[in-house]
């Protein structure tokens, strides 16, 4: 039966999300956006239990769905998407224990990761050279003779709270046999030896969020913390992506919504001040093709959503959702910065705010041309 | 969160989709080649109950609701855009308001025979000059004793031709805009009026698309809708249902068009390989597919919300614009990924090119959808602000 509308756990996880947004959140964004990393927030989102929204509950986690996190995901968007993607890679990483690790990596990783304990959670999976085409990733872990442990020698590049998180998911190469099949995913203690942070990318939005190079030499890492098994790394990161893709559509569509809002408030003040002919069809116009691209990018997130909680393949309905979000939410940041007036070009407006955040939403977790790779493959296989 | 349709939603689709294979894509070219009303193929549609397919039961009809409705003209019109207005109309404008606005008398009469497909609807709104700005309508209906006597012509009427009833929106007062419109059921068996330029259109060909004219026709005062000056709102509401009959139309037109150029894609070869395994092909494709499947889920917003008989004017009017909209482009591409094949007759892209046009059109254009939208987030965004 078609059901649309959240059920009542996911419904109170996204309003426990917009209740803590719209109250704390909104006062704080335009410090992050100055550059102020997210980490009283983070700590907010972990005792509200938003840090491991899928995660089981046995791990402190909230147990709940797909659904509930792109909700929620969108909620803290609208008002800080330099919060959001923090709040995005940390869950990324939880669930990716939650269903790759075993019951030790649950009840000491898992749990600590949902309670806060590790700040952020990272994901490094791009490098210098490579980034959509991830199965080429050169990182290099090498088992050592007794087979104790794994060395890493390589780097990571694009790593959203590198420098800030307390455990980071690595994709690294254990085997030059096969390509896909030669990676391996690691939980990487950054307080170990061999561990180094790079530069902090200077970014156009997400100020908030730190984008970290990460550099492995020599570092020494258990063999008890690989996740999953050796060889399976690849696969890791795929369904951290197939689930990821959601999530940045949601929070590509909060952004949006945010600075939809900003818009028409703007020129319904304008529009009381200015009657020149025309100009109020031409912004209700741009209203109307921004709203309803955003309804429909939202369906596509839920969709894709609701097929991962009901545990389908939705690779294809993922990829859609991702770059039609996406792009639908840059076209309303776009509209919306023509419609607003110069006031909300200001670099710290909620629409020039937004117009700088979302447009990564395009490039991260999966460019644009990777979602229509991946949905024409799929097409292709499906005849 | 469900998106997967339930056992009868799925049936309703298989059924529609094996009409659609067997009966309707083996016609569509030739039907819009010679511009022949699908006579045969209606009737049909009657049997599978799909003339009146969210009438209940007891008023003879198939008794499902709208997301069922709007399932089927999805598949019916990826057979045949011609079709599937046909079958549009009956049970968007003729049915809907008939069930919604008459009384139990007049859906005995009326919808009854409509909803089983013994007798054929058309909606008479427009007329030459006035579309979008209905109430600058001049068509009059005055009472003289139990009856009104109708002078005026109504434009652009789907099935003008075929239909036996005609559900018509007229001024009872012309001294006021909207609120002195009136709506009725015309029998024109009991009430003659005349058809008059049959339209020679770009797509779409196998429906007539008249002009009707009423030269002192007589209605019987027991045939009007609901009460004297609420015709506007009867049309009014009756195109925000309408408006997901065609936003499923061009949906399916923009799904035969895609699965064609997929098809195409696999088969034609170019530089030693098949053309869709170039990049700017895959990327045409892919965005066909996004797109179509947004409009869907646009769609099936609208219809559940008038389902649960929620406000769904707003939803309604972005699924017909966004799948118009999206119908439109789907086509071009899928005509352009045909190359030159794509421009001849021989295959069947140029003809839904000019299938999905009329979608931006009837039943509101972008335009006005786009105003019906502006408006309800307006409302939504700036609470308290006008």
């Amino acid at each position: 039966m078609i059901e649309l509308q959240p059920n009542d756990a996911e419904r109170a996880v996204w309003e426990k999300a917009a209740q803590y947004a719209d109250t704390v959140l909104a006062g704080r964004a335009a410090a992050h956006d100055a550059g102020k990393f997210p980490e009283e927030s983070v700590a907010d989102l972990a005792k509200l239990g938003l840090l491991g929204i899928k995660s089981p509950v046995e791990y402190g986690g909230l147990g709940c769905s797909m659904v509930a996190y792109v909700g929620a995901m969108r909620a803290v968007a609208r008002r800080c998407a330099s919060t959001a993607v923090t709040m995005a890679v940390t869950n990324m990483v939880g669930d990716m224990i939650a269903l790759f690790g075993n019951e030790a990596q649950k009840n000491t990783r898992l749990r600590a990761l949902c309670g806060g304990d590790y700040g952020a959670g990272a994901f490094a999976l791009s490098e210098p050279a490579f980034g959509s085409d991830a199965a080429g990733l050169q990182c290099k872990a090498v088992r050592t003779d007794d087979g104790s442990a794994y060395v890493l020698d390589g780097s990571k590049m694009w790593i959203t709270s590198g420098d800030r998180a307390g455990i980071a998911l690595v994709m690294a190469r254990t085997s030059d046999a096969s390509k896909a099949g030669g990676i391996t995913a690691f939980l990487v203690d950054p307080k170990l030896p061999g561990f180094g942070v790079g530069r902090a990318e200077k970014k156009m939005g997400l100020r908030g969020s730190t984008t970290v190079a990460l550099h492995f030499e020599g570092m020494r890492v258990p063999a008890s913390d690989v996740l999953g098994s050796e060889g399976m790394g690849f696969k890791v990161a795929m369904t951290a992506l197939d689930g990821g893709r959601c999530g940045i559509g949601a929070q590509a569509v909060g952004i949006a919504e945010a600075a939809l809002q900003a818009a028409v408030q703007a020129s319904a003040k304008r529009r009381k001040a200015d009657k020149t002919a025309g100009t109020d069809q031409l912004s209700g116009f741009r209203i109307a093709d921004m709203a309803t691209r955003l309804d429909a990018a939202w369906l596509l997130v839920l969709r894709a959503s609701s097929m991962l909680d009901a545990g389908k393949r939705a690779t294809r309905e993922a990829a859609m959702a991702k770059v039609y979000a996406t792009e639908a939410a840059n076209f309303v940041a776009q509209k919306a910065a023509e419609m607003a007036g110069p006031e909300q070009l200001r670099d710290d407006s909620i629409v020039g705010r937004a117009l700088r955040d979302v447009r990564v939403s395009r490039i991260y977790e999966g460019t644009s041309e990777i979602q229509r790779l991946v949905i024409g493959r799929e097409l292709v296989r499906a005849l | 969160m469900d998106f997967a349709l339930d056992d009868i939603h799925q049936m309703v689709q298989e059924t529609a989709r094996r009409f659609a294979d067997s009966e309707l894509l083996p016609i569509a070219a030739e039907i819009d080649k010679k511009g022949e009303y699908p006579a045969e193929k209606v009737k049909k549609l009657a049997q599978l109950g799909f003339l009146g397919m969210a009438v209940p039961e007891r008023w003879d009809g198939a008794g499902l609701d709208n997301l069922a409705y709007a399932i089927a003209m999805e598949e019916i019109s990826r057979g045949c855009a011609s079709t599937g207005v046909i079958m549009s109309v009956n049970n968007s404008l003729v049915c809907d308001p008939i069930l919604r606005h008459g009384n139990d008398e007049q859906r005995a009469k009326f919808l009854k025979p409509l909803a089983r497909g013994d007798l054929l609807g058309c909606f008479a709104l427009s007329e030459p000059g006035s579309g979008s700005d209905a109430a600058g309508m001049r068509c009059e209906a005055i009472r003289d004793g139990d009856h009104y006597i109708v002078n005026g012509t109504k434009n652009w009427i789907t099935n003008g031709k075929e239909a036996d009833i005609c559900v018509l929106i007229a001024h009872t007062d012309p001294s006021e805009r909207h609120r002195g419109i009136s709506a009725f059921v015309v029998d024109r068996r009991e009430s003659p009026y005349g058809i008059g330029k049959v339209e020679d259109k770009l797509g779409i060909k196998g429906s007539s698309t008249t002009s009707l004219v009423f030269d002192n026709t007589r209605v019987p005062v027991a045939n009007r809708l609901g009460e004297e000056g609420a015709g506007f709102k009867v049309a009014m509401s009756t195109l925000d249902g309408g408006r997901i009959g065609i936003a499923s139309q061009a949906l399916g037109i923009a799904r035969i068009a895609f699965e064609e150029a997929l098809a195409y894609s696999r088969e034609r070869e170019a530089f030693g390989k098949p053309i869709g395994d170039f990049g700017a092909i895959r990327e045409m494709l892919a965005d066909m597919a996004t797109e179509i499947d947004a409009a869907r889920l646009l769609i099936w917003q609208a219809a559940i919300g008038k389902d649960n008989k929620g406000r769904f004017g707003k939803h309604s009017a972005m699924a017909k614009l966004y799948a118009s909209e999206m119908s439109a482009r789907v086509c071009h591409k899928a005509l352009q990924i045909h190359g030159g094949y794509g421009y001849v007759k021989e295959y069947n892209a140029e003809r839904h090119v000019r299938d999905a046009r009329i979608t931006e059109i009837y039943e509101g254009t972008s335009e006005i959808q786009r105003l019906v939208i502006a408006r309800a987030v307006q409302q939504e965004l700036v609470a308290g602000a006008r």
